[in-house]
């Protein structure tokens, strides 16, 4: 059944339906994130034999490197207009991020050498078993210090949804096997609630999903995991909520995290895909956390904003927070870890030092190869 | 601005209702400005009118308040029918029972059995939910059933008064009774049953509302209703939630009792209840499951059900039936009002993303 192969399979069987249909005009919608780095060289290869056959391309794509490498004509949008429209040739990532912003962009992310501290999180022989029986996590083992970031890197599905879930606690202990160490002492048996009191904050992946009550406003949502103690709440029996200092809360994160519209009686369905990421990692880093979980931290967020969190994340680290980066994206995981796991099928196929290694030997990692 | 606009749509969906409402009244061949000056102006008449008015407005607005905080918790009670029976049972039995106990005692133990009694019953579809996730509009309908059963089996067999060819209790100790409004309120005679348990609900409202906009408790029945998976990473335990949620719903729904057999009848009569766990429903959702909108709901359902008798006696050829026929046209507006929202919200929000 189609539902039983992945997503990367699944994808190239769309394709394939649509070249099997002599289909003269193709529209690919992110076509890669799927897709590990020697797909993506295959999935290229087969676009441009489609252009010598004077077939017609249109692939959206929110990768500099890919427009740049695969496309004839650029138009770039912004806020449902078109800014711009350029022969690929004649222009470079920076000119195309300064018409994607509207301002100069910094694409490298600028990062002192990492100094690692203590062992923050200690994972020994972590497995995770899916509702279906299925294995999603086998036998994984890696530290986090405090200080450094850890990426993850891997196709997606192959076990750093489940990961990051387990980590955070949002797991049925039923499903998880191994040991979860953290700041020394074993975390397994706690739920989300007391692993956050414990220092642990968590940006999810789905941020509509999991990580915000979209018709609440952005003060309430601010709170959301510690809405339950002092500041939130306050009087007798921490019962009721402290509405002025939720509200300097929210006015807080908003000022330090850039959200805008900058008012805090908006629900979180008002602002756009950027800002409320922005805001999920202003109310996390405002814990403050001595462990960072976060996963695709940029998705679906504008370039200005993506360079703006990488900064971010960065400070974070070197006020000494450990952080667990997982990302789709090859690119933000190499520019911001200091140390860098590849997941392929639950298991770690190896660990690379992202300073030495090309993006074709992550590739090969998560393909299952060996670099 | 939103909230005006969350006051504009119920009133659109109720004027919508009644120009329909008044193209049916047209077909059947009489007047609608004489129907609807029948309807309405009947209740606003002092003291008849209004007390009667309010007195009906209470149970729907107990059964109101239970649906709406369901619906603010995610979760949809349609058993507020069977917690309020069960309740009103129990708040008589203590009365019975407990007869000797002076009134400072008899009054809150009879209000908290049956405020208990509703809890329980309503926390059964919760726990079945939150262990086996059996649906709640499944278990709810079909304990009210076994609700209204248990306690015509009960009426019948162990608490009426042999040879009352009526299926009632027998009655509860007059240190039970709460007092009626016409006691304390000049002009408004005595034999109107308004009572104290209006006062109640009133109260239930703000209460109600600080719970749910001003704890953390209420906060926490919020985001479950608005994301469970959401609430669930804020560290708030969804299967706590759904138990808690239905206990306060039944709570609420249970508060009916104390209006029926408290303030009006003094004992249990079976079948009391006008469907007013199901017209809470309605007025949940022409109050926009808020505690203020809950208010006005219960009383314009209340003006329409006392007004239905004189259009019934003083007009030709149109009946109370009308009433139902208004009912449902306010809840058809409000679910196509409702349908109308969802699809733009869906829109905008693709299009933001």
């Amino acid at each position: 059944m189609i539902e039983d192969l992945s997503v990367g399979q699944q994808q190239r069987v769309e394709l394939l339906k649509a070249l099997y249909r002599k289909a003269e005009l193709l529209i690919l919608d992110e076509p890669t994130a799927v897709l590990t780095p020697q797909e993506v060289e295959e999935f290229f290869a087969i676009l441009r034999r489609m252009r010598e056959q004077s077939k017609t391309v249109v692939i959206i794509t929110h990768k500099l490197s890919e427009v740049l490498a695969i496309s004839d004509n650029v138009t770039v949008m912004r806020d449902g207009r078109v800014v711009g429209n350029v022969k690929t040739g004649e222009t470079d990532a920076a000119a195309l991020a300064r018409m994607m912003v509207g301002r100069e962009v910094l694409l490298r992310v600028e990062k002192p050498p990492a100094k690692p501290g203590a062992t923050a999180l200690s994972v020994r022989g972590l497995s995770i078993t899916g509702r279906d029986g299925a294995r999603r996590l086998d036998n994984v083992s890696f530290e986090v210090r405090g200080g450094e970031i850890v990426g993850v890197a891997g196709v997606e599905g192959n076990g750093q949804t489940e990961l990051i879930e387990a980590l955070a606690g949002l797991l049925p202990e039923s499903q998880v096997s191994g040991s979860i160490a953290f700041g020394g002492r074993d975390i397994r048996a706690l739920d989300a609630r007391r692993r956050r009191e414990a220092g642990i904050a968590h940006v999810p992946e789905d941020r509509h999903r999991r990580g915000l009550l979209l018709d609440f406003s952005l003060a309430e949502n601010t709170i959301l995991g510690v809405h339950y103690r002092p500041p939130a709440v306050s009087g007798a029996g921490s019962v009721l909520l402290n509405e002025p200092a939720i509200r300097h809360r929210a006015e807080l994160v908003i000022r330090e995290f850039d959200v805008r519209p900058p008012n805090p009686a908006l629900p979180a369905r008002a602002l756009s895909g950027g800002n409320q990421q922005k805001l999920i990692i202003g109310r996390e880093f405002e814990l403050p956390p001595l462990l960072l979980l976060i996963s695709q931290p940029t998705r679906g967020v504008d370039i200005g904003a993506i360079e703006f969190i990488h900064r971010k994340i960065v400070a974070l680290r070197d006020s000494g927070c450990a952080v667990l980066l997982v990302s789709a994206e090859l690119e933000e995981v190499t520019a911001l870890a200091d140390r860098v796991l590849v997941l392929h099928n639950g298991r770690i196929a190896g660990e690379v030092d992202p300073a030495a290694v090309t993006h074709e030997q992550i590739g090969l990692l998560m393909t299952g190869g060996h670099a | 601005m939103t909230r005006l606009r969350e006051l504009l749509f119920p009133l659109i969906a109720v004027l919508c209702a009644f120009a329909v409402g008044a193209l049916v009244v047209l077909f059947i061949g009489d007047s609608p400005i004489e129907t609807y000056r029948l309807l309405l102006g009947s209740a606003f008449s002092w003291p008849d009118g209004i007390g009667y008015t309010l007195f009906f407005a209470t149970p729907l607005i107990f059964t109101g308040l239970a649906v709406a905080v369901a619906l603010r918790g995610g979760l949809l009670n349609i058993g507020a029918e069977g917690q309020l029976y069960i309740a009103a049972f129990a708040t008589a039995w203590v009365g019975i029972t407990l007869s000797n106990l002076p009134s400072a005692l008899l009054i809150p133990l009879c209000c908290l059995a049956g405020i208990a009694a509703g809890a329980a019953w309503a926390a059964i579809p919760g726990i079945l939910k939150a262990r086996f996730g059996s649906h709640e509009v499944i278990n709810t309908i079909m304990l009210n059933f076994i609700a209204v059963a248990l306690v015509g089996y009960l009426t019948q067999y162990h608490y009426r008064t042999a040879g009352d060819p009526i299926m009632e209790s027998a009655p509860i100790s007059a240190a039970a009774h709460i007092p009626r409004l016409g006691q304390f309120v000049p002009g408004l005679p005595a034999r109107i049953p308004l009572n104290a348990a209006f006062l109640l609900a009133l109260l239930s409202c703000w209460l109600v509302y600080v719970l749910l906009w001003k704890t953390k408790w209420g906060y926490e029945i919020r985001a479950t209703g608005q994301n469970p998976s959401a609430a669930e990473y804020g560290g708030v335990s969804i299967r706590k939630e759904i138990v808690l949620t239905m206990a306060i719903s039944g709570a609420l729904a249970g508060m009916v009792g104390i209006n029926e057999v408290m303030g009006y009848r003094y004992r249990y009569y079976d079948g009391f209840s006008d469907n007013y766990g199901f017209t809470g429903i309605a007025v949940a959702l022409l109050g926009r499951n808020h505690p203020v909108g809950v208010i006005a709901a219960a009383l314009l359902f209340a003006v329409l059900q006392r007004g239905g008798v004189p259009v019934d006696a003083f007009t030709q050829l149109v009946s109370k039936d009308i009433v139902l026929i208004l009912q449902a046209l306010v809840i058809l507006f409000v679910a196509a009002e409702a349908m109308f929202r969802r699809g733009r919200r869906g829109q905008g929000a693709g299009g933001r993303i």
